[in-house]
This record gives C-alpha cells, structure tokens and sequence, in this order.
C-alpha cells in the first residue's frame, strides 16, 4: 500500500532510456519514504521485449499490459490499462513522464479516480512522508511547492533524472490483461510529424534556436542552414513561433517543448524566463545576440555579441573548413 | 449530414470555459510574491487577459456556431473583474454568458475551480461540447479540462490542432501527440482542450463590444452551486527561481571574426566533429 509506480515507455524491442532515469528517481524517493517498493509498468502493443530490458537494471517488479488495441496511443485504453495495473499493484505514488500524450490521459485517469496530480513537476521531495512536487508556473519566473494529499498521488515528471542502472539481480516482469471498456473516442489514423526529417527537439544532442534577433522569416534560413550543420534539431522562441518562422512544435520554453540537450544555441533569442523554463536541462548554452544586456548571456557558457546576420555566416564557412582539415 | 436532416431539433449547446489571467507577457521584475507565499501580484497598470489558449478555444466555438449554428455560453470563474473576458465572448459571439464569482488565484487547486465549474455546467442546458484551452498560462497545470470531463463523465481530448467536422452526435478533431498527429472522431458530449495550432482569433468589432457591454450576465457564486471538495493538492509556497550564474566566456572580435572563433571553440570543446 505504500509503493511507488513508474511507468515508462518503450516500443519495438526498445526501452526508452529515460525510463532508467524515472526508475532511478522512483527509488531516491522510495528510501526517503522509509523504503516503499518500487514498480515499473510498461503499456503498449509490442513492449515485452522493453520490459525485459528494464527489469535487468530497473525495478524489481515490472507491470505489462501488452495488447495489439494498444499500437496507437489513444487516451481510453491507456486509461484503462493504467487503472489495472494501479488496481493491482496499490501504490502511494504513481510517477508517469510528462510528454504530450501524458498530458492528455494522465490528468483524465487522475481526475476519474479523484486522486492529486501534479503536472509537468521538476523535483519531488519527501517531508515528514508528505510528499512535496515543486514545478515552474507564471512563465517560469517563480517556482511552486505543493502538497499531495490523499491515499493515491500522482505526478508527471518533467525534470532532470538521476542517470545509472542498478546493479541487482533482474527483476521479475507480470503481465496483465487490459480490461475491457467502451471507448467513445475512435480513432481514425496517426500521421507522423511533417515531412522535417531532422532530429526530434525532445531527444536532439544539439538544438539550433532562433527567436526575434533573427530579424525577419528570410533570414530564418541562417538557423537552419546552422542546425543542418551542426546535424541539430531546429528550435524556436515564443515570438518566433508568433511571427510565423517556425511550427509551434519547434517552441521551445514554459508553454512548449522542455528540452535537455548537451549544446543549445541560443540565435537572436532574448531570453526571458518563458523560454529559459525549457533550457533548466539544457548542459551548454551558446548565445549569439547584438544586445550585450540581453538576459540570455547571464545563463550561457559562451557568447558571441554580434549580429547574427554577420556571425553565423562565418561560423558555418569556420565550421566546414575545420572539419574539411579534420 | 445525414443525422441533421434525421434530427434538426436543439442546435449544438457548444460552453466555454475562459480563463483570465495576468498577461504572460508581463516583465518578471513586474510579479511580486505575496506575504503569504501563496499567491501573487503584478504591478499597477497591467491588464488581466484572456488566457491564450480559451482565446482558441472561444474561436473555435464561434466558427462552429457560424457553420451549424450552435448556441454558445460563455463560463468564467473568477472575482468580479473577470466578467470582462465573459463580456468579451459576447461581443465576439457568444449568446450567453456565466460568471462564477470565486478566488481563482495560483493557491485555488484545480479541483474546487473544476467542481465549480461542473456545477455550473449542470445547471445549464446540457452541453454537446464543452470547449476550454489545453493549459493555462499561469499554473500550465492543464488539470480543469479532465476534471470536468470526468464530473460530466465525458472524454477528454487535448491538445486539440484543429476541429475537422462536426455533425449532430459527434465531432473529428486533429490531436498533437507524442509522435504527430492524430485524427480521432469523438461522440457528443465531450471535452476539447484547444491548443494555438488550431486558429487565429479574431478580434471582436466595435458593434459587438458595445452590445456586449450592455448584455445581461447570469452571476453565480460558490453558495449558490453548493459544492464540496476537499483538495486533493494543496500550494505550499511560492518562491522566485534564483538563476545560477553561470561563466561565460565572451568571445571578442568583429562578427565575422567572432563567429569564427565560435566555431573553433565548440570543435575544441568536442561538442561538435
């Protein structure tokens, strides 16, 4: 009655990585909570194959509805799988990542079963076995600390995640069956993201950024031409999204994508606490920006001040030469 | 088509839940943290807005209203000074409109603000669709749209990109999802969280501000929709996020020869090959 459950995700034979991560988060809380067990489950059309991965180096325990109904997500049989599976295993604490599709069923599942949700939370901290989620609101400029109360609490994760694989003997994996329901919703088909085959903004190494600095959509070009060079996903401000430039899928920041890669650059972008809410993993920040007060060069690690017009140019004919004497 | 001509009864009962909130675009040095830890306020002179994604929301209901001639009411929860976004629905098409008058500050969890609104809802003719924004801009919680949607034991949908078509029982949306998107019909009545990819609003006419100054708003408060929540997460404190200062290293020169520079650094630095 007083485990933690974590649900990751896989497909194909694959486990996501960050499942290692929340799996890891799962247990640092679990023995500040007196050493609650810890849980893994596993939902979807073709994930045994995923679960046997993480019980290798994972929890001791991995929960598994697989299902052919499950290949596309649809919020109905997820929901219903979900509750199975808490049905089963009777946790405290249910960590889920916090991902677009998360962001739809989750807070479905928790509002049917009348138990507190935090979303999109970026720490997790036990006091005196309450357990307290603290998240960015306001656009990110101020940090809030909540409660969970009840028997049964929820959260989506959105934060950093303690890295490693555990060092025990395998866990086991029980399979479930997914209950029967009604959907309501049908779904009809899945289109995958727009013909740009460049890297995906969520699990890119290196993102390429552009915000109003850019100055006008012509010159967005130079954002792409840098990302294609740095084999980088192409992201994008609020204002820059606003303007036109750029999908909204490319926004990076509170109210879009949270991203962790290793190299960001920061391209004709200001700053503001908006868009640094999705930076908070981000490992190097480059920024390049004409205004030597612009917020941005308080959190990067290297700046250029100069107009970006000028700069990129010859970054990029800098960057081919070097890699040509490579 | 087909289920329009078979029943052309009641129009679609289309409601919207609206949201003010203090501008995002508000200068952070502009918010200050209340003595109580538990809430917040902007400095003076700063208008309270709609939030951005009911603003999409609202749209979507009055182009629905414009191609099946829905009826549309407007449903906001807040002090009094929120009847401006209720107002603003009017003037942009709404037929009616609903102030909930309760505290809808960052310390109010979802699950009161979504009871209430429920309750509300309950008290209106039945709604075939209930339309709001996939997140709010202040607490990006996104929590209100599936508590209603489970008080009205109807499904939620969200982010929704675009509303494709709509006939008397049911509705096809586009979804953003975690791979794409995704084409899903739903059955009446259920619940749309609206996100910005789905519309451009437009902005309210003249005329239709003047009328909607004048127009009648149903008030209720918490008393008058009775109801009992114990919260199920409660604000503990709010602190402003302190930004680690980090070393920068300013690489000097004229553009060009920044720039280049920039390159040399970042092979050196190995994260670029």
């Amino acid at each position: 009655m007083n485990g933690i459950l974590v649900f990751g995700n896989g497909a194909g034979g694959a486990l996501d990585p960050a499942s290692w991560g929340l799996g890891n988060l799962a247990d640092e809380l679990a023995r500040k909570l007196g050493g609650a067990p810890v849980a893994g489950a596993l939902v979807g059309s073709d994930v045994s194959a995923a679960a046997a991965i993480w019980a290798a180096g994972g929890p001791d325990r991995i929960m598994l509805i697989e299902h052919p109904s499950l290949a596309a997500y649809t919020s109905e049989a997820y929901i219903a799988a979900a509750q199975a599976i808490i049905g089963a295993v009777q946790p405290r604490l249910v960590i889920f990542p916090h991902s677009t599709d998360t962001s739809e069923w989750v807070p479905r599942l928790a509002a049917g079963l009348g138990c507190g949700l935090v979303t999109a939370c970026s720490g997790l901290s036990a006091e005196n076995a309450r357990l307290l989620a603290v998240k960015p609101v306001c656009g990110g400029c101020i940090e809030a600390s909540y409660a969970i109360e009840g028997e049964l609490q929820m959260v989506t994760f959105a934060g950093s995640l303690p890295e490693g694989r555990r060092q025990a003997p395998p866990g086991e994996v029980v399979s479930l069956a997914l209950p029967l329901f009604t959907p309501r919703v049908e779904w009809l088909a899945d289109m995958a993201n727009d013909a740009d085959d460049g890297p995906k903004l969520k699990d890119a190494r290196i993102v390429v950024a552009g915000g109003l600095g850019i100055g006008d959509s012509g010159n967005w070009l130079l954002v792409e031409a840098a990302a294609s060079a740095l084999h980088a996903a192409v992201g994008a401000s609020r204002a820059a999204v606003e303007m036109g430039w750029a999908p909204s899928a490319r926004q990076v920041g509170f109210s879009g994508a949270k991203i962790a890669p290793e190299l960001y650059v920061a391209i004709g972008i200001s700053g503001a606490q908006h868009h640094m809410a999705g930076l908070a993993r981000a490992k190097t920040i480059v920024a390049i920006n004409s205004d030597p007060n612009a917020v941005i060069f308080r959190h990067a690690h290297f700046g250029v001040v100069g107009d970006a017009r000028l700069v990129v140019p010859a970054f990029l004919q800098r960057l081919t030469e070097l890699r040509k004497q490579g | 088509m087909d289920a329009a001509l078979i029943n052309s009864g009641a129009p679609l009962h289309i409601v919207v839940l609206l949201k003010q909130v203090f501008d995002p675009s508000t200068p952070p040095d502009r918010i200050a943290i209340g003595a109580d830890h538990r809430s917040i306020s902007v400095g003076a002179g700063l208008t309270p807005v709609m939030n951005g994604y009911d603003a999409n929301a609202l749209e979507e209901a009055i182009r629905l209203k414009e191609r099946h001639g829905a009826s549309v009411t407007a449903i906001s929860l807040g002090e009094e000074q929120a009847s401006t976004v209720v107002r603003r629905a009017l003037a942009l098409g709404a037929d009616a409109g609903v102030l909930v008058v309760a505290p809808a500050g960052l310390g109010q969890g979802a699950t009161f603000t979504a009871a209430l609104l429920s309750a509300a809802l309950k008290r209106l003719p039945k709604a075939d669709l209930v339309l709001c924004g996939r997140a709010s801009s202040d607490t990006d919680a996104g929590q209100v749209p599936a508590i209603v949607a489970a008080a009205l034991d109807a499904p939620l949908i969200l982010p929704v990109s675009a509303v494709l078509s709509s006939a008397e029982d049911h509705i096809v949306v586009e979804r953003l999802s975690d791979r794409g998107v995704q084409r899903l019909k739903s059955a009446f009545p259920c619940v749309l969280g609206v996100s910005n990819e789905a519309n451009t609003p437009r902005p309210p006419s003249l005329k239709g501000v003047m009328t909607a100054k004048k127009a009648p708003l149903t008030i209720w408060n918490s008393a008058d929709l009775s109801v009992e929540t114990a919260p199920a997460v409660t604000l503990q404190r709010l602190s402003a996020r302190e930004n680690v200062p980090v070393d920068i290293e300013i690489i000097a020169g004229s553009p060009a020869e920044a720039g280049a520079r920039l390159a040399e650094r970042l092979v050196e630095a190995e994260f670029v090959r």
